[in-house]
């Protein structure tokens, strides 16, 4: 995928095209991108571009079918704390399965112990 | 929305990638053939009119029309001329007249021939030849970057399920970034493909090199054919050259003690041919025993049958005789009749006797035949199977220069299994040429069973060999961060092409490069390891995981309970993070603090 990224702002490698499309938030617009990551990410977006999208393996959007999405104006602010939350539940769950996952090696480890073998 | 989205360059590559995969996935492999091959006669058509590529000869009526080939089908079935059929026909015909125009360069001659499999049944449609040509109509192409020219071709054969490396077991486009990385390749080093198939590992090879010498062989004829045209359509080849036939008697093996490579690639993941061939052997040594067996069964029946048939015929004979003797004295009536009796069974008796012995003859003949048949089998069953995989290492390290590489691509089971590995172990004792072993997962290259990457490097000193074992995609993603991508999925399994991707290869060829030991991954092994024996009193194979430490052997119970302490620490963390996004949107609290843990209290220390 090297040779497929494109340079853009802020030295962010991100891979865009005519089908791949790279939407960036103007300053005059009413949303927050982080926002827009976050709804697009939500099965409200899914449903509405489910029936438009082409492609099996991969999922394509055509621009008219992101741009026909009607997204909520929320307050800055809301928008902001949103885009946060979500952020913070995705934390939390990536963190909870490394807590299940060294609970589950220690206790092998301990019983593995008790039973006098190396494993 | 769409006023506020910007967009960067695609390749044409991905654009057909993207577009094409579904339609490409549903065809069968002959088919994707043949579009990849007029795809690129198209290109090449294109390359010869803006770039005045003149070394290749194209069909007489394309040059005729002055149309390139993708234009001829397409004008030919617009006007209704051809059926789906008919216009796959046509373009076989092409591309067979090309192959004919070209077959020189190829290495097409002698006992070498080129004819087209049977490929009745291939269709054609005319909105697949459209869409091809609408989303990536070469001089469009070669206008934005010609090296998607290759790209474009690789995705037509290669792109999702059924790729045509993996159906043929050739190397593939991730396994060609795992050997890509493996060395450096600098300007006026030579490469051998040893099995080029599709010619994906040469493309990536060559990537935006310039002034590396590629050889590619390949022995399949079609492959050859389309290899040797992937290359001619990638502009760092030069001096990238592909021939078709055995890399052990064709092409570069006729000039390679003269043309020495700095790097070979031996790609041979068939084990089973050897032991299957084995096996068949047997198999025919035992079907023709019986058949001896039941031969000489059916002899001996037949040899007494006849004995007793010729037993009854003289008796028959005799009382013939001896009646011709009596007769004078009996009425003539009852003499007749009894003459005529006795006549009769003579003649009865003569004739099965005749037929039996006949029979007996021929049970003689197959007899023998089978005799012969069965001292053959048994020659051929005392002959040590040919190894044609190790043939080709041999043959990779002759072709290398003094500190050349060479890199085998094996069945998982030359690690282990007699006598494909006493060779491998001897090669790496006696000669000290083995450099890394790395074992993959199952799947690679369309492999049913895992795979093993071998690296040969002559010149080297008395070095550790590098051990790493790949087969836990897990584990490597642990050991490398692979990020986002490598999630665990919880409730199904994973599919193989959700695993063995780029980014899995290119963090096993990080762990090759770094060559460093990492507990359950790798392991550094000096070469006197391997002439040792195991636990259980046998010879020590390649396997890397009997060499590997794993991490859990060696964290202590102090460290278990550090590194819990860590995962809890992050849980509350990520709780109260989360918690007090909520609390700013007005949400209650979803669960329960968890609580850190705290330091065991000791007795009297209150």
């Amino acid at each position: 995928m090297d040779e497929t990224t494109t340079e853009l702002a802020k030295g962010s490698p991100i891979l865009a095209g005519p089908l791949c499309h790279v939407l960036s938030i103007q300053e005059w617009s009413p949303a927050l991108p982080e926002f827009i990551v976050w709804l697009l990410g939500t099965e409200y977006a899914k449903q509405h571009m489910a029936a438009a999208a082409r492609g099996s393996s991969i999922s394509l959007y055509s621009l008219e079918t992101i741009g026909s999405l009607p997204v909520p104006i929320l307050p800055l602010e809301q928008q902001k704390a949103i885009a946060e939350a979500s952020k913070a539940g995705r934390a939390l769950r990536e963190s909870r399965i490394a807590l299940a996952e060294a609970e589950s090696e220690t206790n092998n480890s301990e019983l593995c112990r008790i039973a006098g073998i190396n494993a | 929305m769409s006023d506020s989205n910007t967009s960067g360059s695609f390749p044409a590559s991905q654009v057909v990638a993207q577009i094409l995969t579904e339609r490409f996935e549903k065809l069968e492999i002959t088919e994707r053939k043949l579009i990849a091959e007029i795809y690129a006669m198209d290109a090449l058509w294109y390359l010869s009119k803006t770039k005045g590529k003149k070394t290749v000869h194209f069909p007489a009526i394309i040059k005729g029309l002055g149309q390139s080939p993708v234009r001829y089908l397409v004008n030919r079935a617009t006007a209704g001329q051809d059926t789906p059929e008919e216009t796959a026909a046509q373009a076989r015909g092409l591309f067979e007249e090309f192959v004919a125009s070209n077959q020189e360069a190829i290495g097409f001659g002698g006992e070498l021939k080129f004819s087209l499999r049977d490929s009745s049944k291939i269709r054609l449609p005319l909105a697949l030849l459209l869409e091809v040509e609408r989303m990536a109509r070469p001089d469009r192409v070669i206008a934005e970057d010609p090296r998607q020219l290759t790209e474009v071709m690789g995705v037509i054969l290669n792109s999702g399920k059924g790729a045509i490396d993996d159906r043929v077991h050739r190397p593939g486009a991730e396994v060609s970034v795992l050997i890509s990385k493996l060395f450096t390749l600098q300007p006026g080093n030579g490469v051998l493909d040893m099995s080029c198939g599709t010619g994906t590992l040469l493309a990536k090879l060559l990537g935006d090199k310039s002034r590396i010498r590629a050889f590619g062989q390949e022995t399949d004829q079609e492959l050859a054919v389309i290899s040797w045209l992937r290359m001619e359509l990638h502009p760092s080849a030069e001096s990238a050259h592909v021939q078709v036939g055995d890399p052990l008697q064709y092409g570069y093996a006729s000039s390679f003690k003269d043309n020495p490579v700095d790097v070979a690639v031996v790609h041979s993941i068939d084990f089973d041919a050897d032991e299957e061939g084995k096996a068949a052997l047997l198999q025919a040594v035992r079907e023709i025993e019986e058949a001896d067996q039941r031969i000489s069964v059916q002899r001996g029946e037949m040899e007494h049958r006849c004995e007793a048939l010729l037993n009854a015929r003289n008796e028959a004979k005799w009382a013939l005789e001896a009646f011709e003797h009596e007769r004078s004295g009996l009425p003539p009536a009852i003499a007749e009749a009894k003459g005529k009796e006795l006549a009769a069974r003579h003649q009865a008796l003569e004739r099965e006797l005749r037929d039996r012995e006949q029979e007996l003859m021929s049970l003689h003949v197959t007899a023998f035949e089978i005799s012969r048949s069965l001292k053959a089998a048994h020659e051929r069953a005392k002959k040590p199977p040919r190894d044609r995989t190790y043939d080709l290492i041999k043959h990779g390290l002759d072709c290398v220069g003094p500190s050349g590489l060479t890199i085998a691509v094996v069945s998982a089971r030359a690690l282990f299994k007699s006598p494909q590995v006493d060779r491998l172990r001897s090669e790496a004792l006696e000669h000290g040429r083995l450099d890394l072993v790395v074992e993959l997962p199952r799947g690679v290259d369309g492999a049913e069973d895992r795979v093993a990457i071998l690296v040969f490097r002559k010149g080297r000193k008395d070095e550790p060999i590098f051990f790493v074992d790949a087969t836990d995609h897990e584990t490597i993603r642990k050991v490398v961060r692979l990020g986002s991508a490598f999630e665990p999925i919880v409730g199904y399994r994973r599919t193989r092409s959700a695993i063995l991707t780029h980014e899995f290869f290119s963090a096993i060829a990080q762990v090759c490069v770094d060559r460093v030991e990492i507990p359950g991954v790798s392991a550094l092994v000096p070469r006197s390891a391997l002439s040792g024996t195991s636990v259980d009193g046998r010879q020590v194979d390649l396997r890397p995981r009997q060499f590997i430490v794993m991490d859990r052997l060696e964290e202590s119970a102090g460290d278990s309970q550090t590194r819990l302490a860590e995962c809890r620490q992050a849980v509350v963390n990520a709780e109260a993070a989360l918690l007090k996004a909520r609390a700013q949107l007005g949400l209650d609290p979803l669960f329960a603090k968890t609580q850190t843990s705290k330091p065991t209290r000791r007795p009297g220390t209150h």
